[in-house]
C-alpha cells in the first residue's frame, strides 16, 4: 500500500460516513419545539456536510499531491502480521473480559482473564509472576474500589457476592 | 477510609447483630445484600438523594446504596431500573419526570412499569423576578409584559422539564408571549441577576441567598398550598386561577416486586423520612418532606400522570 | 484568626489529610473524577459538624484535581478529563526518562496555579463574581469557538486532518439526548445511547486503547524498550528550574482563574487554551508535543487555577460553575450555610475557614505527591506489556464505574478501535479530543442564544462575544501565515 492509497482510502470512507451521517440526521431527528430556527438536527447535519467537505477537500488534495510527486512512497508494511496480532489480543481481551464480568462480577473474571492472558497471549512461564500480577488487580482493586472507595464494581449474575 | 463505606458496613453490622433474633427472622429473606437506590438527577435532587439513603441504611439490615444514573431527563435510570429484576434490590429515587419524559416520547413505558414503595416529600416551583424591575406582583408584572410589545423570556431548566410544563400552564392563563430558555442545573438565578431573562421559574432553594439580599423577589409559588417558608403567595391567589403543580419525589421498584418486599421498604421509607436529621437537612436543601405510604402515592402517581399527559397535550409538548 | 485556629485542629487536619488521599486517588485512577469522588464523600460529611464538613468537600476537590496528572505522565492516559491537555508532553518526558521531575514539577505548578486563584478569590470574589454575571450563553459560545481555533495550532502536520479530527470529535458528542429539546439523536431506539458517549470514555478509549495495542506489537516484535531499573532514580525541580517557567505559570494562572469563574466552563477548556497559548508563546514551539515542559508546566497550572476560579461564582453569588462544584454546594447547604453575598456579611468566619482549607489543602497534597512520586515511578520498572495488561483491567473498569454501566465499557472499546484506525490513518488525535470537549458547550450555548434573542444574530456581537470572535480570527491567521511560511522553504 502508498500513502495515496492510504489517504484515498481513508478520505474515502470519511466522505461516505460524511453522507451517511447527513442523510441520517437529516431524516431522523425530530423537530424540536424551542421555536427557534436552529433545530436538535442542525448541528449533526451540518457537521455531517462539513465533515464531506473537508473529506472532498482532503482527496483532492491527495490526488494533487500524486500529480506532483507520483504515487511512489510505500508505507512500510514490515510487521503488519504483529500488529494485526496485538489489535487481536487488545479487543478481545477486552471483549472477552467486559463480557464476562457480566457473568462472573468483577473479582472473578479479573483474577481468571488476567492469568490466562498473560499464560495463553503473553506466554509467560512463571507462575508467581501470574498469581501476583491476577491477584494483584482482581483482589487489590476489588478491595481498593468496593471497601476503600465506595465504588461497587459489578457482582455479576451468579450470585457469588462479588 | 472507607468513609461512606466503612460508616454503613458498622452500622449495617451492628444493626444486624441487635435485629438478629427478632426482626431479621421476621424478614429472613430480604435484603441480604446492599440495595442500590438509582438517582436521576443531580443537584439538590441528588443531595436529598443521598440523604435519605443514608437515613434509610440507619434502619435497614444493608446498607442502601444511591448510585447516580442521569441523562435522557431520567430516561436512562428508568430504563435501567426497568430491566433489573423485581426483587427489592434496585429502587429508584423518583418523580413526575416518569410522566414528563414519558410523553415526551423518550421511554417505552410509563409509570405502570414500576411499583409505587413511599412518597418522600414535595418540591414546589417557584416564580421569580429581578426586584429592580419593580413588579411586586404576578399582575403588575403581566400588565408589564404586555406593554413591553415583546415577548417575556422565561428561564427554565430544559424545554419538557416539569418547570417548563409548570411555567407553560402558569403563562397560558395569561395568553402572554412567551420564550422559554433552557438552562442546566443552577444558571437561572445568574442569567436572571445579569438582566438576560425576564422571570425565572426554578425550585427555591436556587434563589434562597438571593431572595434574602433582596436581589431576587419571588411572585408566587405554583402549588396550591403557600410555602411554608416566607410570605410567598400561591399563584392561584396571585391572579392564575386554578394553577396547582407540585412535584412530589418518591421510592419506586420495578414492577411485580413483592408486597413483604415493598411493605419493607415503605417502613424503611417512613423511619427515615420522619426522622428529626432528616427533616432538618431536607429544610436547608428547599425540600417538604411529607411521607405518602404506597398505596396513596400509587393514586397520586397515576391522578397527576393524567394532568400532566393533558397538560402537555395541551401546550403542544406531548410526543405520545 | 479564629479561622486559622479552627483549620489547624487537629480533627480538621484528619479531615483534610483523608479528603486529599481520598481525593487524589479518585484522581489518579482514569475513569474515577473528583465529581465522583465529591458526589461519594458528600454523605460522610452530613454527620460531620460544618467546618470539617467544608475540610472534606475542599481537600477532596482539591485532590481530585490534583491527582489526574500522575496517569497521565507515567502512563498516557489521562486520569481526569482535565490532564488530557498533559498528556502529549508530559508522556513523552516520562518515556525519556524523565517522569519523576515531571510529576513533580506538575505538582509544583498545580499548587501554584491553585493557590494563585486562591489569592484572586480571597482579594476580589465579590467583584469577580459579577464578571461571571456578564457572560451569557452568546459569550461563553463565543469563549468555544476561540477553543476550538486553537485545534489549527494543534493541528500537526495537516490542517485538513485537524479540522476533521475536530468534527469527528463534536459528531460523536451529538449522539444522545438533544441538550435543548430533549429530542434523541441518532440513537436509534437504544435507550442506552440516549445518555450519549461520555467524554471521560471516549477519552479513554482514545488514549489509551491505542497505546495497548502497540506496546503488545512492540512485545511481540521484540522491540520493546526494558527499562533498566537503575535508570529509575527521582529527580526533584531546583527552585531555578521552576523561576524560569515563572511567566507560563502566572499566564496560565490568570487564564485559568478567569475560565473558571465563568459557569459553564471547565478546567479541560482551560487546559488546551493554556496549552496553546503557551507554545504559541514559546521559543521552540516545534518542541511541544515531544516532551517540552512547559506543555506540562501550562496545562496543569491552569486546570488547577480553575478550582479557585470556579469558587469564585459558587461564594459569591451561590452559582455552582461546574458539577463539582455544585456538589460542595450542596454540602454547605446541607449545614445551612448559604453562599452568596450575605455569607461574607453574615458568617465571615465560615468564609475564611473555607479559604484557610483551600490553602492547606493545597500544600498537602504537594507534599503527599511530592513523597508519592518515589512510588509512582516504580511503574516504570514494571515491563510494559504487563503494565499494558494492568492498564486493559482499569480502562474497563473506570469506564464501567463512571455511571454503572456495562454499555459504556463497551462504548470505550468502539471508540478505542476506531481512535486506532483514525491514528493510523494519521488523523491527529488532540483535535478530535477538543471536539469532544466543547462540542457539547458550542451547541447548546449556541442555541441557547438564538432561542433567547428570538432568532436574531446580533446578540453575538456583544462587546466580550467580539472579543473572544476576534482572538478566533487572530489565531486562525496566526496559525496559517506560520504554515505558510514553514512550507516555503521546504519547496523552494
Amino acid at each position: 500500500m502508498t500513502i495515496i492509497w492510504r489517504d484515498r482510502v481513508l478520505f474515502g470512507i470519511l466522505l461516505l460516513i460524511g453522507a451517511v451521517w447527513t442523510w441520517l440526521s437529516s431524516t431522523t431527528i425530530p423537530a424540536g419545539y424551542s421555536g427557534s430556527f436552529v433545530a436538535p438536527g442542525s448541528f449533526p447535519t451540518t457537521l455531517g456536510v462539513l465533515l464531506m467537505v473537508l473529506s472532498a477537500i482532503g482527496l483532492a488534495g491527495s490526488e494533487l499531491k500524486r500529480v506532483r510527486n507520483g504515487d511512489a512512497e510505500a508505507i512500510n508494511m514490515s510487521g503488519l502480521s504483529q500488529e494485526i496480532w496485538g489489535i487481536a489480543a487488545t479487543f478481545g481481551f477486552l471483549i472477552v473480559y467486559a463480557v464476562g464480568m457480566q457473568y462472573l462480577g468483577f473479582l472473578l473474571v479479573t483474577v481468571i482473564g488476567v492469568a490466562a492472558f498473560c499464560l495463553i497471549v503473553l506466554r509467560l512461564r512463571s507462575w508467581i509472576l501470574i498469581a501476583a500480577l491476577s491477584l494483584t488487580l482482581g483482589l487489590g482493586l476489588y478491595l481498593l474500589m468496593n471497601k476503600l472507595l465506595g465504588v461497587y464494581l459489578p457482582a455479576g449474575v451468579l450470585g457469588l457476592g462479588f | 477510609m472507607t468513609f461512606c463505606n466503612l460508616k454503613s458496613l458498622v452500622l449495617a453490622n451492628t444493626m444486624g447483630v441487635l435485629l438478629v433474633p427478632g426482626m431479621a427472622l421476621a424478614q429472613a429473606d430480604f435484603p441480604t445484600k446492599p440495595i442500590e437506590m438509582t438517582i436521576l438527577f443531580g443537584g439538590s435532587a441528588q443531595t436529598v438523594g443521598q440523604v435519605l439513603s443514608d437515613e434509610m441504611s440507619r434502619a435497614s439490615a444493608q446498607p442502601i446504596v444511591a448510585v447516580s444514573r442521569p441523562g435522557g431527563g431520567g430516561a436512562v435510570g428508568y430504563s435501567y431500573a426497568q430491566a433489573t429484576a423485581a426483587d427489592g434490590y434496585n429502587i429508584v429515587w423518583n418523580s413526575n419526570s416518569i410522566s414528563t419524559v414519558y410523553y415526551q416520547g423518550n421511554l417505552p413505558f410509563n409509570y405502570e412499569a414500576f411499583t409505587p414503595i413511599a412518597q418522600i416529600g414535595v418540591e414546589v416551583p417557584v416564580v421569580a423576578v429581578q426586584s429592580s424591575r419593580g413588579w411586586d406582583n404576578l399582575e403588575e408584572m403581566v400588565a408589564a409584559a404586555r406593554e413591553q410589545g415583546q415577548p417575556l423570556r422565561v428561564g427554565v431548566s430544559g424545554l419538557g422539564s416539569f418547570t417548563h410544563i409548570a411555567s407553560a400552564a402558569l403563562f397560558d392563563k395569561f395568553d402572554l408571549d412567551v420564550i422559554y430558555v433552557p438552562y442546566g442545573e443552577g444558571r437561572a438565578p445568574a442569567e436572571l441577576l445579569s438582566g438576560r431573562i425576564d422571570v425565572a421559574v426554578q425550585w427555591q432553594s436556587q434563589f434562597q441567598s438571593h431572595l434574602r439580599s433582596g436581589d431576587l423577589l419571588l411572585l408566587c409559588s405554583t402549588g396550591a398550598q403557600p410555602l411554608e417558608h416566607g410570605d410567598v403567595p400561591t399563584c392561584h391567589d396571585a391572579g392564575a386561577e386554578g394553577l396547582d403543580i407540585t412535584m412530589w419525589r418518591g421510592l419506586v421498584a420495578p414492577e411485580g416486586t413483592p408486597p413483604e418486599v415493598v411493605s419493607y421498604l415503605e417502613d424503611l421509607a417512613r423511619t427515615a423520612t420522619e426522622s428529626g436529621s432528616f427533616a432538618d437537612i431536607a429544610v436547608n436543601l428547599g425540600f417538604t418532606p411529607a411521607f405518602l405510604p404506597a398505596d396513596e402515592f400509587g393514586e397520586l402517581i397515576a391522578t397527576d400522570d393524567a394532568i400532566i399527559g393533558q397538560l402537555m397535550t395541551d401546550l403542544g409538548l406531548n410526543n405520545r | 484568626m479564629t479561622a486559622a485556629a479552627v483549620a489547624f485542629e487537629p480533627h480538621s487536619l484528619l479531615a483534610l489529610v483523608l479528603g486529599s488521599f481520598f481525593g487524589l486517588a479518585f484522581g489518579c485512577i482514569p475513569g474515577l473524577t473528583y465529581t465522583m469522588a465529591l458526589a461519594l464523600i458528600l454523605p460522610l460529611t452530613f454527620t460531620l459538624e460544618p467546618m470539617m464538613a467544608i475540610g472534606v468537600l475542599v481537600s477532596t476537590y482539591v485532590g481530585g484535581a490534583s491527582g489526574g496528572t500522575v496517569a497521565a505522565i507515567l502512563v498516557g492516559v489521562p486520569g481526569t478529563p482535565s490532564s488530557a491537555a498533559t498528556v502529549a508532553d508530559g508522556y513523552a518526558l516520562a518515556k525519556a526518562g524523565k517522569a519523576s521531575i515531571t510529576i513533580a514539577m506538575a505538582t509544583i505548578c498545580s499548587t501554584l496555579g491553585g493557590l494563585f486563584s486562591l489569592l484572586v478569590m480571597v482579594a476580589s470574589v465579590q467583584a469577580l463574581s459579577n464578571v461571571a454575571l456578564a457572560f451569557g450563553p452568546a459569550e461563553i459560545f463565543a469563549l468555544v469557538v476561540f477553543g476550538m481555533a486553537t485545534i489549527c495550532g494543534l493541528a500537526e502536520q495537516s490542517l485538513v486532518r485537524g479540522l476533521i479530527g475536530g468534527v469527528i470529535g463534536l459528531m460523536v458528542m451529538t449522539i444522545g439526548q438533544d441538550p435543548i429539546d430533549g429530542v434523541s439523536r441518532l440513537t436509534f431506539g437504544n435507550v442506552n445511547l440516549l445518555q450519549g458517549v461520555d467524554l471521560l470514555v471516549a477519552m479513554i478509549g482514545l488514549f489509551a486503547v491505542p497505546q495497548v495495542v502497540s506496546t503488545l506489537f512492540e512485545h511481540k516484535s521484540g522491540s520493546s524498550t526494558i527499562v533498566d531499573g537503575k535508570s529509575v532514580k527521582v529527580e526533584l525541580p531546583k527552585l531555578g528550574y521552576i523561576w524560569g517557567y515563572r511567566w507560563n505559570i502566572l499566564r496560565s494562572s490568570i487564564l485559568g482563574t478567569v475560565i473558571g469563574a465563568i459557569p459553564g466552563t471547565s478546567g479541560t477548556i482551560s487546559a488546551f487554551l493554556a496549552y496553546s497559548q503557551e507554545k504559541r508563546l514559546a521559543k521552540n514551539p516545534e518542541n511541544w508535543g515531544k516532551g517540552d515542559m512547559g506543555g506540562v508546566v501550562a496545562p496543569e497550572t491552569a486546570n488547577n487555577a480553575v478550582t479557585g476560579g470556579a469558587m469564585i461564582p459558587m461564594l459569591g453569588l451561590g452559582i455552582p460553575g461546574d458539577p463539582a462544584t455544585a456538589l460542595i454546594l450542596g454540602g454547605l447547604l446541607i449545614h445551612g450555610i448559604q453562599p452568596g453575598a450575605l455569607l461574607f456579611v453574615e458568617a465571615p468566619d465560615v468564609v475564611y475557614s473555607l479559604y484557610m482549607f483551600y490553602g492547606l489543602a493545597y500544600v498537602l497534597v504537594t507534599v503527599i505527591m511530592l513523597f508519592g512520586v518515589h512510588l509512582f515511578v516504580q511503574a516504570l520498572k514494571i515491563p510494559p506489556h504487563l503494565l499494558a495488561v494492568a492498564i486493559m483491567v482499569l480502562c474497563v473498569v473506570g469506564s464501567y464505574s463512571l455511571r454503572n454501566s456495562m454499555f459504556d465499557v463497551g462504548s470505550m472499546i468502539v471508540v478505542g478501535f476506531f481512535g486506532y484506525l483514525l491514528q493510523k490513518a494519521r488523523i491527529p488525535l488532540t483535535p478530535i479530543l477538543l471536539g469532544l470537549v466543547l462540542g457539547p458547550a458550542m451547541e447548546r450555548e449556541f442555541r441557547t442564544a438564538m432561542i433567547m434573542s428570538g432568532d436574531s444574530y446580533s446578540i453575538l456581537l456583544s462587546p466580550i462575544a467580539l472579543l473572544f470572535f476576534g482572538m478566533a480570527l487572530l489565531v486562525i491567521v496566526m496559525s496559517l501565515v506560520g504554515m505558510v511560511r514553514s512550507r516555503v522553504p521546504k519547496t523552494a
